[in-house]
């Protein structure tokens, strides 16, 4: 076989010298052109995509309460922040809900992905469908959706429980968490199908052969091949938990103000620097959430 | 007589309305290389998938060692797998992959290290116990996912077409080693096959099958010189088919007629009677070809015939040879010396074919 790979490696090399032409002044001419122009292209599109940025993160910096001027560098919105108990509660609000979210819809939706891969049900496909239907949904149709339901499911509970009005059951915390499971579960679902329908059977099949049950098997085998998967879908969904605005902002109460909320209200009455420096703390945050998934799939490979 | 380590008494497996394996019945050995030889979709891994434990049979049982285990899940059953792609664990070191089975059984770490050091130096890669899978080459994985099965000391190594996925000189070696391994260890040994060469070279026994059904079991002799179906003839080996009829028959010894005109006689299958339109089959190198009649000894069969195609491969000569009755056989004549009259013998010539009788065979058609 080498021997062969050899010979036709010898036998084309020679070819190509032959038919080598130098590059003809016109084409060449073209060839800076075409290249200048998709150069120019590229730098138009970063500074589309990043001017914005470049401009918030620089003016979290300025010295001044009015956005359009800079006035000097300055440290001090960063530290009006950390004294500002409405947004540090609104930041661990944010955070919990993440956190909490994208535990439970991790949970579940690898379950769910691996029910879907490997088992055989009634509705089968039905149900495949729907679970992509939360991606699809406008966040604005899932965000009503969402508040009718909670209206629906909290009055019910409240009157079954006979609660009196000062102790009922009322949107908050706990409704934006369940919220934010329910359009998690999908994408974390449909990444981890994505690792497992990658995932060769056989490997199951030798661990079993070798003397592992189902449960050891996909313990030792099955769970520790696909984690990337569902590190990957922990990490999206995260990622989607703390940026959202539109579905919290629907199911949301007295004591569920997520940081979006905080930004939104925030910006409502005037556009501070306070806003450049959160804003500038939540990229710093996504960043490393990017480097992080990045170096988990570098060190899968 | 060596006991039964596996027996498969009238196992079928069916997907759906497909019927993968019909009706199999197999005895195979203590110790016995045994290999289940046939085209793709013949059911054979199926079969092997049964015996593993990995597809449950529809009907019949299966026993290891007198035991029925075909209900049973893989990991109850004392049988051990070589896949084809070798299903090595990526995330385990070489060493974890052998040592796998015996943490599943709960050994020691001394004992689990211990084993897995001797078995690899068995399979003759010592010290590489702690390399990934991905860092070895193709006939490397073969050997680890061959140390990984046998381990266990396994009832029975399964084998499915472990050496398809390596090149022809590899998959030489490798034969040679695993023949070597099996007398070694003692171990059944059941192979999956589609190549028909290596399940002749290796086997003790080899069961041929087709569209789920065992067609002949024997040893590789028997299986290529008594063929008892077209399909083995025509899968094992090259055959010519004449097709005859069958006017006589005695004492494992039939006479035909071949396209009405030629009249011989040839060995028999049971189930040949006269009156049967059948095959008469025979083998393109036992049939000696000569310029003149001088073979005509008793128990030899001679025809003369034409030469309508002659074609030199170096070891020897193919030619095909048209009989009176307008059938052509294939006949291989081994290229003695530069003098050999056939050398020089050329298209439309007149010569003469011959045979010892017993080795043309008829069969049901």
């Amino acid at each position: 076989m080498t021997v062969q790979h050899a010979q036709e490696g010898s036998l084309t090399r020679p070819t190509t010298t032959d038919t080598y032409y130098p590059p003809q002044k016109a084409g060449s001419l073209l060839l800076t052109w075409g290249k200048r122009l998709l150069w120019a292209n590229m730098i138009f599109s970063f500074i589309f995509l990043y001017a914005p940025i470049l401009v918030l993160v620089v003016f979290s910096f300025n010295d001044s309460r009015f956005a359009a001027k800079w006035e000097g560098f300055t440290f001090k919105w960063y530290g009006e922040l950390l004294s500002n108990d409405a947004i540090i509660s609104a930041f661990w609000n944010s955070i919990v809900v993440a956190v909490l979210s994208t535990i439970i819809a991790t949970l579940l939706g690898t379950m769910t992905a691996i029910a879907m891969e490997r088992f055989r049900f009634p509705f089968r496909k039905t149900y495949d469908g729907i679970l992509y239907l939360p991606v699809i949904v406008p966040d604005i149709v899932m965000g009503i959706a969402l508040l009718a339901f909670f209206a629906l499911a909290l009055d019910w509970i409240n009157t079954a429980l006979a609660l009196p009005s000062d102790s009922a059951l009322r949107p908050g915390l706990t409704t934006v968490i369940i919220a934010h499971v329910a359009f998690n579960i999908s994408f974390v679902a449909i990444v981890v199908r994505t690792s497992l329908r990658d995932f060769n059977k056989a490997l199951e099949e030798a661990a079993q052969d070798l003397g592992a049950n189902e449960w050891i098997t996909f313990r030792r085998v099955t769970l520790p091949l696909i984690m990337p998967g569902i590190l990957g879908g922990a990490l999206l969904a995260f990622t989607l938990s703390l940026d959202d605005f539109v579905i919290t902002f629907f199911t949301t109460g007295p004591g569920g103000t997520t940081l979006p909320i905080d930004v939104f209200g925030r910006i409502r009455r005037t556009i501070s620097p306070e806003i450049n420096a959160i804003s500038t703390l939540m990229l710093m945050m996504s960043i490393v959430l990017v480097i992080a998934s990045q170096t988990l799939q570098r060190r899968r490979e | 007589m060596p006991a039964i380590n596996v027996e498969l008494r009238n196992v079928t497996k069916r997907f759906g309305d497909f019927v993968a394996v019909d009706n199999v019945s197999l005895q195979i050995e203590e110790g016995e290389f045994f290999s289940l030889l046939g085209p793709s979709g013949c059911g054979k891994t199926t079969n092997l998938r049964m015996i593993a434990g990995f597809e449950l049979p529809s009907e019949g049982e299966i026993y290891l060692k007198g035991q029925p285990v075909g209900q049973l899940p893989p990991f109850k059953r004392n049988v051990n797998t070589v896949f084809q792609n070798y299903a090595l664990f990526p995330h385990m070191t070489v060493g974890e992959n052998v040592g796998f089975g015996l943490e599943m059984k709960k050994l020691s770490k001394a004992d689990i290290a211990k084993r897995v050091d001797e078995t690899l130096e068995l399979v003759r890669l010592p010290n590489l116990g702690a390399r990934k899978p991905r860092q070895l080459s193709g006939g490397q994985q073969q050997r680890v996912a061959l140390a990984r099965a046998v381990v266990n000391r396994p009832a029975v190594l399964l084998l499915d077409e472990p050496l398809s996925a390596l090149d022809l000189k590899l998959r030489k070696t490798m034969q040679f080693e695993l023949k070597e391994l099996q007398r070694q260890l003692g171990i059944t040994f059941i192979f999956v096959t589609h190549d028909q060469e290596e399940a002749m070279t290796m086997s003790d026994r080899i069961a041929v099958m087709d569209h789920g059904h065992v067609l002949q079991v024997g040893a590789p002799t028997n299986i290529y010189e008594q063929p008892n179906s077209r399909f083995v003839a025509d899968f094992i080996g090259e055959t010519n088919f004449l097709p005859c009829k069958v006017t006589h028959r005695d004492n494992g010894l039939a006479t035909v007629v071949v396209g009405d005109k030629i009249k011989m006689q040839a060995a028999c299958e049971a189930n040949v009677s006269t009156g049967d339109d059948a095959s008469l089959i025979i083998r393109p190198e036992k049939i000696t070809i000569s310029t003149g009649q001088n073979n005509n000894e008793n128990g030899n069969t001679v025809l003369p015939g034409q030469v309508v195609e002659k074609v030199y491969i170096g070891t020897d000569t193919r030619f095909a040879v048209k009989l009176e009755d307008g059938s052509v056989l294939n006949v291989r004549h081994q290229n003695m010396s530069m003098d050999d009259p056939l050398t020089h013998v050329n298209n439309h010539e007149n010569v003469f074919i011959s045979w010892q009788t017993i080795a043309a065979r008829v069969l049901t058609a």
